[in-house]
């Protein structure tokens, strides 16, 4: 029987939920960063 | 011709893609941000503008289309704070962009419609993706869950709807700095 590595559900479902509060961080500032970006360098 | 295998290109990506928020709420919304951004980067890459540059408008209704799916899967919710607030959000987006399109003034999506719709839509579908008993607690963290997903929003909408900032070319341009 090979061996096959496991993945440790615990670890696992905080590793998705950190990447899920990520997205939604990024989603929703980086644009707003853009713009602060352009305000600033009076792009816009 | 090529034109028209552009924009066929561009409307089976968005037509399609949205299709996957009903079964991945959080993943399809975010699949469905990627094909926005898809759209105007294919028409860079393939220098081709479809519909004689006004592409822009039926922007706005493929940009209704995804966010009406979002809208559907949100109706769904069992929390009816998050249900309530985000349909209220959804309908002066619509709203918005109806007024827009009879006044020709970009300035009202940020004075009476910004998008929060979709980063409100974002956080709970996100929320629900890592626990799905999850449930805003009370009108308290629901105003602050809107300040926190709407104000990014609100500056994002002032600088490109206000100012009328070109943020797409900015982003390519000066940023990434991409070769098309």
């Amino acid at each position: 029987m090979p061996w096959i590595p496991q993945a440790e559900p615990a670890r696992l479902a905080e590793a998705r939920r950190w990447l899920i509060v990520a997205i939604v961080v990024a989603v929703a500032y980086a644009p707003a960063a853009v713009a602060i970006a352009m305000l600033v360098t009076g792009e816009a | 011709m090529e034109e028209a295998l552009t924009f066929a290109v561009i409307a089976a990506v968005r037509l399609l893609v949205p299709l996957t928020v009903l079964r991945w709420p959080f993943w399809g919304g975010l699949a469905c941000i990627a094909a926005d951004v898809f759209d105007s980067t294919f028409q860079d890459v393939v220098g081709v503008e479809p519909l004689e540059g006004h592409y822009h408008d039926v922007d706005k209704v493929f940009d209704l289309y995804y966010l009406a799916f979002e809208a559907w899967v949100a109706r769904g919710w069992l929390d009816s704070l998050a249900r309530v607030a985000a349909l209220v959000l959804f309908g002066l987006r619509v709203f918005a962009v109806l007024l827009f399109e009879l006044t020709e003034a970009r300035w009202l999506f940020f004075a009476v419609g910004p998008n929060i719709f979709e980063n409100f839509y974002l956080f709970v579908a996100g929320m629900l993706t890592i626990n799905a008993a999850y449930r805003i607690p009370s009108k308290g963290h629901l105003a602050a869950i809107i300040v926190f997903v709407g104000a990014p929003k609100v500056l994002q909408e002032y600088a490109m709807h206000y100012r009328e900032a070109q943020t797409h070319d900015f982003v390519t341009e000066k940023i990434f700095r991409l070769p098309w």
